[in-house]
């Protein structure tokens, strides 16, 4: 095979992203690898309930299917592009040969609102006496102790997911809403904890 | 905590040393396994597979490469398992091989080329990341998928012949 | 009273000017960018949404027709700004063969907006259509569906309304909440609590650390419930004399009604399993295992 310009498509994967995974990913890891501890330790696990698997496999592709398929995609920033399409639709659709209609509509509209009331950013003010029980818990490393300590892990990497989705897309009360009930849901570990140690 | 420290208490099943080889490691393994699967749930549960068994067979690592390149090759088989229809790899004929493939003059766009490398079929995608963006040989690729050399050289062929056709509807 | 007719009007002028001065220092500028399009539907055709921080509603209709229209909003004390950051939501479709795929997204993921951002989708298509939705924070809110939906959701509260068929539900640290749901359904839920009334068909929940009330129909074939760290609250519907129930809690509390004869197949300190059978021919089997956490049968009123 011969190729020229390849340059060009390697200067195009040196630059390819990177993402992170979901913040869901560690947690799940750490769960595995205590089920692989306890099937050791404990040869009774196969006395514990079992439980159903996520049924759900099919939950992830279809795209891989689709790619002998010609792609039609459409970018509304290039809006050029998409009115050209549209009348070139038009025209297919005039002779009969298409069924689809014309591209999308895009309209501004432009209005006010009352300001809401503005939000206190305070939920990291608690945060050292957070971190002072989670290195606590691990400093005593016992079984009860853990689990909260893993608990409070899940609520805090969840916390964290809420705080970017807040930076991302401004402080919306909905979001503020689901933050403060991870607050609560954190209160609660840590007055557990607490109660323990 | 050096690299062969933190292997060693990975070792002993130290779950502080396992989250720390974790955070360093998991963004490049999370991007491989995406490249390889095109969907990001299929990469995440690739991840999590792929990492659970990285600590169960750390034993073996003997240090023959980097960890990172050890890991990388148990996460990327754990995709390539995962994928849902296991890519059919045939050795298709490459009466081709004279063919010219030209990328053009001008600078691709990352992001169609993202995208298009994400709708290549699941085999031709799997030797293209490999190779291409992951940089293993064809020899280590036919290891890897059990495949012959000769089958890896013309699905990465295929793949770009592909993938330039995919390019050339985007521009 | 002249002299307050008099001085009233007076006052009012006095206090006019500051109260809209007040008021627009009080007003925000909405930018709205709406996108509409339709795509005709025939048999095999497919709707997948992936959505950020989006509201989706997902309606249906008699017509041959998907019906999209997705509203942009960007909030902000100034207009210019509102402008500029509202650009930065992405609108994406692709078509692919009879797969319509929707997608929002920030084309500057690193962009740390003053504004306030929402995104809301409206969609309209008949009810066979087979929906797959994906949502990150937001909401999904689904009316009348037949065929076949599944949902991915993260921090995403889940709305169903009359839906039927095959319905996969995956959810973390979102609710659920479901109202005439009917037909093969599996849920996995972590930290979302679940509320689902009138329903029947073959169910299986998988939920850890949430509050589920579940109040099954006569039509309730099999309801597999399998709750850790979770309240598991069952209503057994009126004219569901031909439910039979196996219940069994590990640490936590069982509170059965009174009314109903029971047979106790193990207790220990930690662990009870109970069995009620049918009070007539027997219609259908509600099977709940919850660890650490209260089991709770009782009446729909």
């Amino acid at each position: 095979m011969k190729e020229k310009n390849y340059d060009r498509l390697r200067a195009a994967l040196d630059r390819l992203p990177e993402y992170d995974p979901p913040a869901r990913s560690w947690p799940e890891i750490e769960r595995g690898l205590e089920r692989e501890g306890e099937s050791v330790r404990e040869p009774l696990s196969s006395r514990l309930p079992t439980y159903v698997p996520p049924t759900a496999v099919w939950n992830a592709v279809n795209e891989g299917l689709d790619a002998q398929k010609r792609v039609v995609r459409r970018r509304l920033p290039r809006r050029l592009l998409a009115a050209a399409a549209a009348v070139a639709l038009l025209l297919f659709a005039a002779v009969g040969i298409s069924r689809w209609t014309s591209g999308p509509r895009v309209t501004y509209a432009y209005s006010q609102e009352s300001q809401p009331d503005p939000v206190t950013s305070d939920w990291d003010d608690d945060e050292a006496s957070f971190q002072r029980a989670r290195a606590e818990v691990r400093q005593r490393d016992e079984p009860i102790l853990n689990n909260l300590g893993h608990e409070l892990d899940e609520l805090n990497s969840a916390r964290e997911e809420v705080k970017a989705m807040l930076v991302a897309y401004g402080e919306s009360p909905a979001v503020i809403q689901q933050l403060a009930e991870i607050e609560r849901e954190r209160d609660d570990v840590y007055r557990r904890i607490i109660v323990e140690l | 905590m050096t690299e062969a420290e933190l292997i060693a208490a990975c070792r002993r099943q130290d779950r502080r040393a396992q989250k720390e080889l974790y955070d360093r490691y998991n963004r490049a393994m999370y991007t491989a396994c995406y490249r390889i699967c095109g969907d990001f749930d299929l990469a995440n549960d690739a991840l999590q597979e792929g990492f659970l068994k990285v600590f169960q067979k750390l034993h073996t690592f003997r240090g023959e490469s980097t960890i990172g390149a050890w890991m990388k090759v148990v996460i990327v088989r754990t995709a390539l398992n995962r994928l849902r229809r296991q890519p059919r790899h045939e050795e298709l004929p490459l009466h081709h091989a004279d063919e010219e493939l030209d990328w053009g003059h001008s600078a691709l766009d990352v992001e169609y080329l993202e995208q298009a490398i994400r709708r290549l079929p699941d085999g031709y995608r799997a030797v293209f990341v490999l190779i291409e963006v992951e940089g293993y040989k064809h020899q280590e690729v036919a290891d890897m998928l059990g495949i012959t050399v000769g089958t890896s050289k013309s699905q990465l062929f295929y793949a770009k012949k592909k993938l330039r056709e995919y390019l050339k509807a985007y521009v | 009273m002249i002299v307050v007719r008099l001085l009233l009007p007076l006052l009012l002028l006095w206090l006019l000017p500051g109260t809209r001065v007040r008021a627009q220092a009080d007003l925000r500028e909405v930018v709205t960018k709406t996108i509409e399009d339709t795509y005709p539907y025939s048999l095999g055709s497919e709707l997948a949404v992936e959505g950020e921080k989006a509201e989706i509603i997902v309606e249906t209709w008699a017509k041959p027709q998907i019906s999209v229209r997705v509203v942009l909003t960007a909030r902000h004390q100034r207009l210019e700004t509102a402008k500029r950051e509202l650009e930065n939501l992405e609108f994406v479709t692709e078509v692919a063969g009879k797969k319509i795929y929707l997608k929002n997204r920030r084309k500057d993921e690193a962009a740390k907006p003053q504004s306030e951002l929402t995104v809301e989708y409206f969609i309209t298509l008949p009810e066979e259509c087979p929906v797959y939705l994906k949502s990150h924070f937001g909401s999904a809110t689904i009316s009348n569906l037949r065929n076949r939906l599944r949902i991915n959701g993260e921090f995403s509260v889940i709305n169903m309304d009359n839906v039927q068929g095959l319905l996969d539900i995956r959810t973390r640290f979102g609710d659920i909440v479901g109202e005439k749901i009917d037909g093969n359904v599996v849920i996995n839920a972590r930290r979302s609590d679940i509320s689902l009334l009138d329903v029947g068909g073959t169910f299986t929940i998988n939920a850890q650390y949430g509050d589920l009330r579940l109040s099954p129909n006569p039509n309730m074939r099999d309801l597999r419930i399998n709750a850790d760290k979770s309240n598991v609250y069952i209503y057994e519907p009126v004219g569901g004399e031909g439910l039979a129930y196996e219940l069994a809690s590990n640490n936590g509390e069982m509170n059965l009604p009174d009314n109903r004869s029971l047979v106790e197949l193990e207790r220990t300190n930690e662990w009870r399993r109970i069995q009620i059978g049918p009070n007539s021919e027997r219609s259908g089997t509600i099977t709940a295992s919850v660890t650490f956490g209260k089991l709770f049968l009782g009446k729909q009123r």
